[in-house]
Formats: C-alpha cells, structure tokens, sequence
C-alpha cells in the first residue's frame, strides 16, 4: 500500500534527511549533510519501526502541517512543540496512528530547535549522490533538492509496517535548558593560545547567534576572546571543529560544512554531544568542558550500548 | 596531542587525529610540495582502503576520514605505510581551463587597494597575468582553490566572513586564489565574478575540473559576464 503524505504548510524549514548522509565526496567539497540531531532521528525511526537511518522530516522551529491519505504510522521525536492530530493533542516519542485524511499539526517549536517526524515504511523518492539528505545549496537530496514547500507530495510504501505502539524509555529522552555544557576534545590548533587562554576559552559562555544554520553555529563570547594570529592555510575539517576567526567569534561546523577550512580549529565537539546542538538556538548558551580523546571515544561506546539496551523490541 | 611518524617516499610525515574518525598526515618538517601531496592522496584512493570514506588533499596535509572510530593511531600509520611502500604512481592528466572573470563585480576593492598599496587596475593586470594549478577543493562543492597567486596581492580574509557571497565570486584568501561555484557563507576578499559554474551535480565526478589543473583567468566586461550568465 502506498501512503501519500501532503505538505499542507512546510513551517519555516522543513527539510528530508538520512543518517549518515552522504560519504566518500568531501575531496570535491561536498558535506556529508544528514540528521542535525541524529540521536531524535533515530528515535523517531525506531517509533514507526523504520531501519534507525532511512530519511525523514527534519523541522525546524514547527509551525508545519502534513495530510495523510491512508491509514499511516508515524513518529515524533526531538524538541518540545504542541502536535495536533485532527485538532486533537497528541504526545511526542510514541507511536501514532494517523486516519486517512487526517492532518498532523506541529506547532511552534518552544524547547530546542528541531522535532524529527518519522514515517513508517520506504520512501519513494531518489538518492542523489549516495543519499537522500537534502542540500539545498547544490541542490541535493529531498525533493528536487530544495526544503519542503506546501503542494509537495511524498510516497511511502507501507505495505511491511507493522502497528506496534512504542514509546521512547525516559532515560533517552532529553532535557532541553537554555543553558547546556558541551564535551569537547583538542583540535590540531588548540596550542596556539596561551593556558591563560584556553582558560579563558573554556570558562567563557557563548551565545547562540541567529545567523547559524545547518552549516556552522556562530557563537558569541560573553566577552571577547583574544586571538592569537598566525599564518594559516586552509586545512581539512569535520563537523564539530570548533574554528577560531581572527574575529574572536567562534564557529562550531556542522553537518553541512565545508571539508576546507580556513581557520584555526581549536577543538571539535564530543561526537557524543554533537547531536545536542542540533537542538540549541537563539536565547540559548553554551560553554564547553575539555575532556580526553579516550574520554571521547568511551563515551561514543556508552550511548550506543545505552540506546541499543533501551530499544530492544 | 597524539602524534605517529611514518616514512612515505623516504620523507617522514606525521599522523595526527582531528576528531574521533579523522586524522591529518602532513609532512614531519617543512612543506610539502604540491604535487607530491596530490600523489599521496591518488596512491590512498587508488588503493582500496577498508573502512577509509574520504581523502581531504590540503596545501599542507591531508584529511582521511573514517567509517567508525579511531581506537589505535599505529594501525592507521602501519597501514598507510603499507599501501605507500610500492606505489604505482597514478598517470595525471592536467588541462587548461580559461575562466572569464568581470573585475567590476568585486566587493572588497577598498580592502584589497588598501592592503597591497597598488591601484585595481595593477591589482587586475597582475591577478589575471599569473597562472593557477587547482590545489584543491572543500570549502563549498566545488570551490576551487588555486596555488600561484603573485605575493604581491596577497591580503588576508576578512575578519568577519561575510554570511552571502555570490556564486561565482573570484577570491583572494591570504596568499591563496579561489573561486566560489555556489553562493555560500566566507570570508574571501572578493576581487570579481566568473559566470562559469564548476560544480555540477549530476555528473560524476560532480566537478568539472581535477586536481593539478591549470586556470587561466581572462578580464571580461559586466556585459560579457551577463551575456555569458544568461547563456
């Protein structure tokens, strides 16, 4: 069976992407894009009983309307918003079941940033380059490569879904506070400040600039951080590298970053953590605690045990 | 930081790790030639790497990005000394490839005149009389980066990157050349506009310059650029 999903409202940005995203074209500076908060994604994927990395809907702040013209599954998981399914309120991180004809509504996004809106079964749209991930900049992935618009129409064959009603275990889902401390670990560049430096760096509370996006987030330092200046040539980076302009402004790349860079990279994000800043936004403050690379690593080990022991059938 | 040395070519080189499931190797001392970069990274690639997704080539080093994480920094170093003990050096075809550029539509004039101490049109005469080997790409899909830029016209990035920059923007970034194939966030100084796009996405490879190429820019007027642009 075959369920079409309609885009009534796409809200301010909506976007289809998989997990990981695309590999294997960084030399040719193509990002991997993907999932900003994999970890909601994978939730939302496990609600519907989809394989954890298929595409789904990646919505930014809400504000969004989607119709269903068959008996479908569906599944939400990532920040907090007010979902309505036919006008009537339904929860977050569990299995819906959704009429034919019915319409979900996500309202604006009032925790975190993004809610991942997951559907059971294949989707019938193309990969382009390896994924499915949108990348409107080049016009990649999603539907025609661009962000959703209302009119669009998406199919997804349903004929394997099985109707289990699952809910996420507590323990994975998380706390959104305004004021979040990210795991970091050194960058090849982390040297070039002084320890009173670093001290500085690392006891210095950034706020979220409105100018970031699914390509860096712009921090602002609460006060500014000195810059020590030397000549640098572009150099490769991975999202999560924390780069240091001349400015003073920190730059955290994610997911649809460059594979060059420029700056200094200082540090780069826990990829344990990494996920969290898909979630953080304008009115939100970060600071950062150093930790080993074999801190890192564990903790990599830790949250994938974690979820595989929770999300046992 | 952990750091592993290894011999390639009888040159030593240094493996370093950029996060969890990337390293950077770049030469033990001094820079290394160009070329010599973009035969190791042909060597990599060409050698069916398990577990290896993307080769990064850099003026300086070299990105390898990994599948899953990094547990052991020697297994990585043994390994790369293993596939590059009997390289079979890739055959590099290089081409020329002319690229129009209209000097009006450069942003940073002031910047650039201020910084070099010379007038647009020298600044012009000695951009466009130089020519470029394609060093590598990464900034955004496509974004050439050209080695051969004349020292004197060499000014650094701006201090705040500018949030657009138009597709097609010709740049200078220190003593780098480049050219942006899409609009995109940067912090280049922006000397014109090429109407040609490099980038393109249904062919494969999706670029349609290669690495060691050669660019030759060509002065254009705005009416020829938009000519061109409209096709």
């Amino acid at each position: 069976m075959i369920t079409a999903v309609n885009i009534i409202k796409p809200g301010f940005l909506t976007t289809i992407q998989d997990i990981p995203g695309r590999r294997g074209l960084k030399r040719f500076g193509i990002p991997s894009s993907g999932t900003m908060d994999t970890h909601s994604a994978e939730l939302a994927n496990w609600l519907v009983g989809n394989d954890l990395e298929s595409p789904l809907f990646e919505i930014t702040f809400g504000k969004c309307e989607f119709e269903f013209t068959e008996r479908t599954v569906v599944g939400l998981s990532g920040g907090k918003a007010k979902v309505l399914v036919s006008d009537e309120s339904v929860q977050l991180n569990k299995t819906l079941i959704v009429g034919p004809g019915e319409r979900l509504k996500v309202g604006r996004v009032s925790k975190g940033a993004r809610i991942y809106l997951a559907i059971g079964g294949r989707w019938q749209i193309k990969q382009s380059l390896g994924s499915f991930s949108t990348y409107a900049k080049a016009g990649l992935g999603g539907v025609n490569g661009r962000e959703l618009m209302s009119g669009d129409r998406i199919e997804v064959d349903s004929s394997q879904v099985q109707e289990s009603i699952k809910t996420v275990p507590d323990e994975l889902i998380p706390h959104f506070s305004r004021q979040q401390n990210i795991r970091v670990i050194t960058g090849p560049e982390w040297d070039w400040l002084r320890t009173e430096q670093k001290n500085v760096f690392l006891q210095t509370r950034f706020g979220i600039s409105s100018t970031s996006n699914r390509m860096g987030m712009r921090l602002k330092p609460e006060n500014n951080v000195e810059v020590p200046q030397r000549d640098y040539s572009s150099a490769p980076v991975v999202p999560g590298i924390i780069q240091l302009p001349s400015g003073g402004e920190p730059i955290i790349l994610m997911n649809d970053a460059q594979s060059v860079g420029g700056y200094p990279r200082i540090l780069k994000v826990a990829e344990a953590d990494l996920w969290r800043l898909g979630q953080l936004w304008q009115g939100n403050e970060i600071s950062f605690t150093l930790i080993e690379m074999r801190d890192a690593l564990k903790l990599v080990d830790y949250y994938k045990d974690l979820r595989a022991s929770l999300l046992l059938k | 930081m952990a750091l592993r040395s290894l011999q390639i070519n009888h040159t030593a080189w240094n493996l370093r790790s950029l996060g969890e499931r990337a390293v950077i190797l770049e030469p033990a001392a001094g820079d290394p030639e160009l070329s010599e970069i973009h035969t190791i990274c042909h060597i990599i690639e060409g050698a069916g790497y398990e577990g290896l997704t993307d080769v990064i080539p850099t003026y300086k080093s070299i990105g390898l990005i990994f599948n899953e994480p990094i547990l052991d920094l020697d297994e990585i170093s043994d390994q790369l000394e293993r596939i590059t003990v009997k390289p079979e050096r890739p055959e590099t075809k290089q081409r020329s490839v002319h690229v129009p550029v209209c000097y009006e539509l450069g942003l940073d004039w002031e910047e650039l005149e201020s910084h070099t101490g010379l007038e647009k049109d020298e600044i012009i005469r000695i951009h466009s009389e130089q020519h470029y080997t394609v060093a590598m790409m990464g900034f955004i899909p496509g974004f050439l980066y050209l080695q051969g830029l004349n020292p004197k016209i060499n000014c650094p990035r701006k201090s705040e990157p500018r949030t657009k920059v138009p597709k097609g923007a010709v740049g200078i970034g220190g003593n780098q050349a480049g050219i942006y194939s899409l609009e995109s966030p940067g912090g280049w100084q922006i000397i014109g506009r090429t109407p040609l796009s490099f980038f393109k996405p249904n062919n494969d490879p999706p670029v349609t310059v290669g690495l060691g190429d050669k660019v030759i820019f060509e002065r254009i007027s705005e009416d020829k650029f938009n000519e061109i642009e409209r096709g």
